[in-house]
């Protein structure tokens, strides 16, 4: 769920869960501001990362990878090829499968793009932080880096 | 039973016991797949105590261990307590040097350290690292205590002290429980015993020690004597993840199962394929054999056995290597070297099919008539050739993609052998190149094997035809395929070269030398193509650092540092401390928050935090930087209530862009402080100029910034850089000309004598950034590939112990001949590994102890160089060891340009990176040895091995002693810039002398070659000239070619040969004319045979006429008496002339025709009866029926003639003897008989009866028997003779009867 979204002057508040009327007064003012037709859609680029992790697919997280991704999953973070990244996150979604992911705050500067979001793992229950940042390069925005946390 | 049926039947024998064992494993994968259904429906039926049971059994077991630990601890601690060695040192402090090497020389268990103290806390001995040292004090109990020991947030440890005898004082042991790093990287990890006990209950541990513990709701950990030290807690396993983890158990059996069910699917159609040899079957089994393959990658074998299991684990860990080309085959480490061994058993079965469907092999000399006969099918040739650049591009794709997709380290040079993981991918791909080199050879043989005709006209044309399509393919694959049409044409003409190298029994490569050439030739073919990924990877990373250099402040940064203290904001622990302005909650508060923030797992920047109250004024926290914002915030006066977070660049630090974040504390919605923090880039590159300090940095700094050296220019001039090797301040002008027509550029930049390879991005607007990295040298080429050949020799063992094994079961080992070119060819080897392994080993350690000894020389050099600095500083009288009192150990460390500890007789007293010793990345106290060599032996310098991390490296200690020659101070240098250099050094050098050796090893190879051959022509050629003279050709002659003793032997060899031709020729003559006298006699006796019944005729017709009634003699009388007189004349005459000339004479041919045994053999008696003087009877006893027998009449008879003639005469000087001729038949046969009542035949000549020319009488030939016995056996009988003892002989003939 997205609770927020910043402008591109590069402020943005942080909403917490527990002030949700100011946060959904201020959804409503920073959505009048950055959406032109007044309608707040989820971006493709968001979206597929969203369904690829709600369904632990990682060929749909990767589809826009750039030529180097930096994956830091429940451990160190490195630069990996397209190629490479794609089996080490399937590694990840076979050791911590799915059970639900949403994303809980996003934004957005000239030419990134950043996400946070809750993965809870389908055995354990367990909950990861999720963080993606996707730059936009030639119109297209291409997802550099890959974060889960404890 | 014929060969073929015996072997099909053992073929269905196999099959059906494959088909049984097929059913079996079936049956069982079943009955498991039947227990997990039946295990996870009574797991559902399980309640919440269940679970309790096994957490509690995990406590117990972690209890257990935990006790043992203990124990270990005190029966350690109380044997060195108890050694006389310690009760002396206590009781004499003049004996504590002895402690001191006692415990230096030790030997603990990791992760313990031991101390001695006397009973006022002063340290006596130690060894290890030490927890805690300075706040220590030893307890005054006699009694075993046990505690916990910490450094801050940094160490953990159990610590126990125990009384030394007598009460003179303490032995404290540590055991580290707990270990965090500031990063986390390939050297430096977190260490926690819980992680342990979790491996070893299989749950998740958490484990807390602190007294009282903090985490309330989980097991104490006490000591023996009760002492609670902490805590932990077992995270139970919710029944769905326990059910997870059984599950998981059954699907590893059941998939055991599988991979046993495709393995005997398999052998059954590898049986069909043996027993058919059929292109169909072999196209099955290859299908077969990488569906398993396929299948085996879809259930994950062998990588689910290994998950979270040492060792074999990071061999299938995504993290190293994984490519999502090729279906999976490259999804591990491990998974590529199984790929690469399933593609050489498809190229082994491909071989071997080749070679089997033509079996003929193409000698070397028609090959080119061959090629010339098939490049006429142009389309067979562009086929073959195409699967073959085919399969060398797919190979050429592996290699790229197994460096591009990993996060391997292979331009390591610390070691000639790299880590395992990168030394399994050499390995794997040396595998693989040698089995396309197979299938190469392989296509090659079929083609050149199909022996197609194609008429001479086109042969020419299609020649032409095929070599342009080669090209024409080698250029496509050159540009399409970024495979160098070079290293196509390589493996090309290696795979053909492999068809006609071929001779003999396959397993003949499997001897080292082959292995040895294929080793090389294969490395030969490899590294191109693994350099290609080397270096399209690194022109990447260039790319990438470009980019990241380029963006100046990191948006990133400043979502994290957001990030994190949004989390502050709502974090009510920290708002509780802030309220309460509770100084320790706070820190704590702080470290908690940070942990598991975005900025945490980051990993790469420094943060600096301070906590203020409602008027900026400071709680926690006071860095002078955010100090200084702190004060720009109080001027600014009291802040709004409503502000929210901020997050702001600061400026420009070093390289990386800094940010500075500010949040509202809020406990109960009101306001109760502030936070500020400030993000920067934590060390970077430019900072780190040593091999010690590029330990500190995360793995992302060391994937981007790695030997690059970075620039960014503004209008040519330059703004910043790191690294060293951007020094002139302007862009070169050719750069700035070439990157006005493109937006990036790559040059060879030259400097001096050193030469980079350069990347220049245009960003506009004037602003280019440039990478540079230093050129690939022929060293780096030879280190590289001696690597690779290294990797393939370590192939090409097990390859030569399989070979071994094959060639024993072949009954080809041990050889039972061995030519003498091999005999050579293996004493040059043996030789050449006798002398290069232990040049090898002695060069190595050379190298190794010159390398040691340069460290060591370039810190005692440094050292000395402080303390003449130190020197120089003094005032007066001033030791240097008084200068630093005064003088700061930065300003110090600074002006020599390097890093600096100071220790006083054992702790740290200060060090030029404080960070080293606030974060416990150097210990505390001065080491053992160090203090051994410095303080006891007196040494002016020592040098220790040291280790951070997994990290090792070797730190310089220098005494600064006083007037006295006491040492006050130590230095210590914990490592160089320098020592980087001297191990490139090293690793260069140990390239060249094994490069060296190889290459010695190589030239060795080639040299015993060329010897060998020489040595063995003129061997093979007397052995070619012995065979023919065995073969009786004596016109071959050897050349001799050369003047040494082989000349010599061919010399004398030629001359033996030409004796013993000309023995042979007068032989052969003598032979000829013994030949001809033989025949002669043969001939001549043949002839008078029936000149004697003439003249016993005509004798027998002259008494005839001279008995008849007397008075009737006239004229007629006379002239017949003279006339048949004449004519026995003539006739004795006619035998005369026959026996002269019976050279002349023929043998008249033999007429086979039935006759009548009885017939003949009454004939022949007829006729001798005339002959036999009366006193002599010849009896006759012949059946009435008629024997009939296939012979020559007139042979038959003669020989029956011969017999009573040898018996008359055997008779002859007998007044009275009897001569019988019988004949009868007997099974078959017809059985006549000749025996005489003569004298008989004397026992010594019995042997000798029928030899030719063996006669007892003067003026016999001696033949008649000879010939009589070979007719005979011409008739297929028998002839022989028994003789009475002076009673007489009896011959016997043996006839076969005829019909």
């Amino acid at each position: 769920m997205r609770l927020c979204r910043a402008g591109s002057a590069g402020r943005c508040s942080v909403i917490h869960s527990t002030h949700l009327p100011r946060a959904t007064w201020l959804l409503v003012i920073a959505a009048a501001l950055w959406v032109p037709t007044g309608t707040a859609q989820v971006p493709a680029h968001v979206a597929q990362v969203d369904s690829g992790l709600t369904q632990g697919k990682a060929r749909l997280v990767l589809r826009h990878a750039a030529a180097s991704v930096e994956l830091a999953l429940v451990g160190q973070s490195r630069q990996y090829s397209p190629h490479h990244a794609l089996p080490r996150l399937r590694q990840f979604f076979k050791h911590f499968p799915p059970r639900s992911f949403q994303w809980v705050h996003e934004e957005a500067r000239d030419a990134d793009w950043f996400a946070t979001g809750r993965y809870r793992v389908r055995a354990t229950g367990e909950i990861l932080r999720i963080y993606a940042h996707w730059e936009r390069r030639n119109e297209v925005w291409e997802l550099v880096t890959v974060h889960a946390f404890r | 039973m014929t060969d073929s049926r015996r072997l099909g039947a053992s073929a269905k024998q196999r099959q059906r016991s494959i088909l049984i064992w097929s059913g079996i494993v079936f049956a069982v994968l079943v009955l498991t797949w039947i227990a997990e259904r039946v295990h996870l429906r009574a797991l559902q039926r399980w309640g919440p105590g269940r679970m309790e049971q096994i957490v509690d059994k995990a406590e117990e077991r972690i209890n257990v261990r935990f006790d043992a630990m203990q124990t270990a601890m005190l029966q350690h601690a109380a044997a060195l307590a108890g050694d006389s060695l310690v009760v002396a040192a206590l009781h004499d402090p003049t004996r504590r040097p002895e402690l001191v090497r006692h415990m230096a020389h030790m030997r603990l268990l990791d992760r313990w350290s031991v101390a001695v103290y006397d009973t006022s806390a002063t340290l006596l001995a130690w060894q290890g690292a030490s927890v805690a040292p300075i706040a220590l004090a030893s307890p005054d109990t006699d009694q075993v205590r046990w505690s916990l020991a910490q450094d801050g947030t940094w160490r953990q440890a159990l610590e126990l002290w125990y009384p030394v005898a007598g009460a003179l004082g303490h032995v404290r042991l540590l055991q580290l429980l707990y270990r965090h790093t500031p990063v986390q990287n390939e050297y430096l990890r977190d260490f926690r015993i819980g992680e342990e006990w979790s491996r070893l209950v299989g749950l998740p541990v958490r484990t807390s020690f602190d007294a009282p513990p903090l985490i309330e709701e989980g097991r104490t950990l006490a000591t023996q004597d009760g002492t609670v030290v902490g805590s932990f807690v077992l995270e139970a396993p919710s029944p769905a993840s326990y059910r997870g983890k059984v599950r998981q158990t059954y699907r590893d059996l059941i998939a055991l199962w599988i991979t046993c069910l495709l393995g005997l699917a398999l052998a059954l159609i590898w049986t069909r394929y043996r027993q058919r040899r059929s292109a169909s079957w072999l196209v099955a089994f290859l299908l077969a054999l990488w569906s398993s393959r396929y299948a085996l990658l879809y259930i994950d074998v062998p990588g689910r056995w290994q998950a979270g299991k040492a060792p074999l684990n990071p061999l299938f860990d995504a993290t190293h290597m994984a490519s999502s080309v090729g279906g999976g085959l490259l999804n591990s480490t491990g998974d590529l070297l199984i790929s690469a061994l399933f593609l050489l058993a498809t190229a082994l079965m491909v071989l071997r099919f080749a070679y089997h469907w033509f079996r003929e092999v193409p000698g070397p000399n028609e090959s080119w008539q061959m090629l010339s006969q098939h490049a006429g099918h142009a389309g067979l040739m562009l086929f073959a050739v195409a699967c073959c650049l085919g399969m060398t591009v797919l190979l050429g794709s592996a290699a790229r993609h197994a460096v591009l997709d990993s996060t391997l380290s292979y331009h390591s040079r610390e070691a000639l052998i790299p880590e395992t993981l990168v030394w399994v991918v050499l390995c794997s791909l040396a595998v693989m190149t040698l089995a396309v080199v197979l299938i190469i050879a392989a296509v090659f043989r079929v083609v050149l094997g199909a022996r197609l005709r194609t008429p001479e006209a086109w042969q020419g044309a299609g020649m032409v035809i095929a070599l342009v399509a080669v090209i024409a393919l080698l250029v496509v694959a050159d540009r399409s395929f970024a495979l160098p049409w070079l290293v196509g044409l390589a493996f090309l003409g290696v795979g053909i070269a492999a068809v006609f190298l071929r001779a003999g029994h396959g397993l003949q490569w499997f001897t080292v030398r082959n292995l040895l050439l294929v080793t090389l030739v294969v490395s030969a073919l490899l590294y191109p193509l693994l350099f290609s990924g080397l270096s399209e990877r690194r022109h990447s990373r260039m790319e990438h650092a470009a980019a990241y250099f380029d963006r100046g402040f990191d948006p990133s940064v400043a979502f994290a540092l957001r990030d994190l203290l949004e989390r502050a904001r709502t974090d009510t622990l920290m708002a509780a401390a802030v309220a309460k302005q509770d100084s320790v909650g706070l820190h704590d508060a702080v470290l908690r928050l940070h942990h598991g923030t975005l900025l945490a797992s980051r990993g790469a920047f420094d943060l600096n935090v301070q906590l203020m109250d409602t008027n900026f004024q400071v709680i926690r926290g006071a860095s002078p930087t955010l100090t200084v914002w702190a004060e720009h915030m109080q001027a600014q006066g009291p802040a709004s209530d409503e502000m929210e977070t901020e997050v702001f660049p600061e400026g420009d630090v070093g390289d990386g862009r800094a940010y500075i974040g500010i949040a509202p504390i809020r406990a109960r919605g009101i306001l109760a402080g502030w936070i500020l923090a400030r993000v920067a880039p934590e060390v970077l590159p430019e900072e780190a100029n040593t091999p010690l300090l590029r330990t500190l940095l995360s793995s992302g700094f060391r994937d981007l910034f790695e030997n690059l050296s970075l620039g960014s220019f503004h209008d040519g001039l330059l703004l910043r850089s790191i690294g060293r090797s951007f020094r002139h301040f302007t862009l070169d002008p050719g750069v700035a000309q070439g990157l006005q027509d493109i937006p990036a550029l790559w040059n060879i930049d030259t400097y001096g004598d050193r030469r980079y390879e350069a990347y220049y991005l245009d960003r506009g607007q004037g602003n280019v950034v440039g990478v540079r990295a230093s050129v690939v040298s022929v060293f780096d080429h030879l280190y590289y590939l001696l690597r690779v050949i290294l990797a393939g020799l370590s192939v090409a063992v097990p390859f030569y112990l399989t070979g071994l094994a094959l060639r024993r079961a072949a009954g080809v080992l041990p050889a039972r001949r061995v030519p003498f070119q091999d005999k050579v060819l293996n004493a040059f080897l043996i030789l050449a590994i006798i002398a290069v392994i232990p040049v090898g080993i002695v060069g190595e350690r050379v190298v190794t102890e010159e390398n040691t000894k340069a460290i060591q020389s370039w810190l005692r050099n440094h050292l000395q160089l402080v303390e003449t600095a130190l020197a120089a500083e003094a005032r007066g009288n001033e030791s240097p060891f008084e200068v630093l009192e005064r003088l700061s150990l930065e300003t110090l460390a600074a002006r020599m340009g390097v890093d600096l500890t100071l220790y006083d007789s054992q702790s740290l007293v200060a060090s030029s990176r404080s960070r080293l010793a606030t974060e416990r990345l150097t210990e505390m106290r001065l080491p053992v040895q160090a203090y051994e060599a410095l303080f006891l032996d007196r040494y002016k310098t020592a040098f220790v091995a040291q280790e951070l991390g997994s990290f090792r490296y070797t730190a310089g200690y220098h005494a600064l002693v006083d007037a006295q020659g006491v040492p006050r101070y130590v230095l210590s240098v914990p490592t160089l810039p320098e020592q980087e250099r001297i191990e490139e050094e090293r690793a260069r050098t140990l390239a060249y002398l094994f490069g060296a050796l190889l290459a010695l090893m190589t030239l060795v190879m080639l040299t015993a070659s060329l010897l060998s051959s020489a040595l063995a022509r003129p061997i093979a050629r007397l052995q070619q000239g012995l065979q023919a003279v065995g073969q009786g050709r004596f016109e071959r002659r050897l050349p001799v070619q050369t003047r040494d003793e082989v000349g010599t032997l061919a010399q004398t060899f030629n001359d033996m040969q030409g004796q013993l031709a000309e023995s042979r020729r007068q032989l052969t003559l003598q032979e000829r004319q013994l030949a001809w006298r033989e025949m002669a006699r043969q001939v001549a006796h043949e002839i008078k045979n029936p000149l004697t019944p003439m003249k016993l005729s005509v004798q027998h017709l002259q008494r005839a006429f001279e008995a008849r009634a007397p008075g009737i003699a006239g004229r007629f009388d006379a002239l017949f008496r003279r006339i048949t007189t004449t004519l026995v004349q003539e006739i004795g005459a006619l035998a005369h002339i026959a026996d002269e000339f019976a050279s002349f004479a023929r043998m008249p041919a033999r007429m086979l025709e039935h006759q009548d045994l009885n017939e003949v053999i009454r004939e022949a008696v007829v006729l001798m009866r005339e002959e036999a003087p009366s006193t002599i009877s010849l009896a006759l006893h012949l059946p009435q029926e008629p024997l009939v027998v296939q012979a020559d009449r007139e042979e038959l008879k003669r020989i029956y003639i011969n017999l009573i003639k040898n018996a008359l005469e055997a008779l002859i000087d007998d007044a009275a003897g009897t001569i019988t001729v019988t004949a009868s038949r007997k099974d078959g046969q017809a059985v006549s008989r000749v025996s005489d009542t003569g004298r008989g035949i004397a026992p010594e000549v019995k042997d000798r009866i029928f030899e030719p020319s063996f006669s007892t009488k003067t003026s016999g030939t001696g033949l008649g028997l000879a010939i009589a016995k070979q007719c005979i056996a011409d008739y297929g009988g028998t002839i022989g003779f028994r003789a009475r003892d002076a009673r007489g002989t009896e011959f016997f003939i043996l006839l076969p009867l005829s019909g």
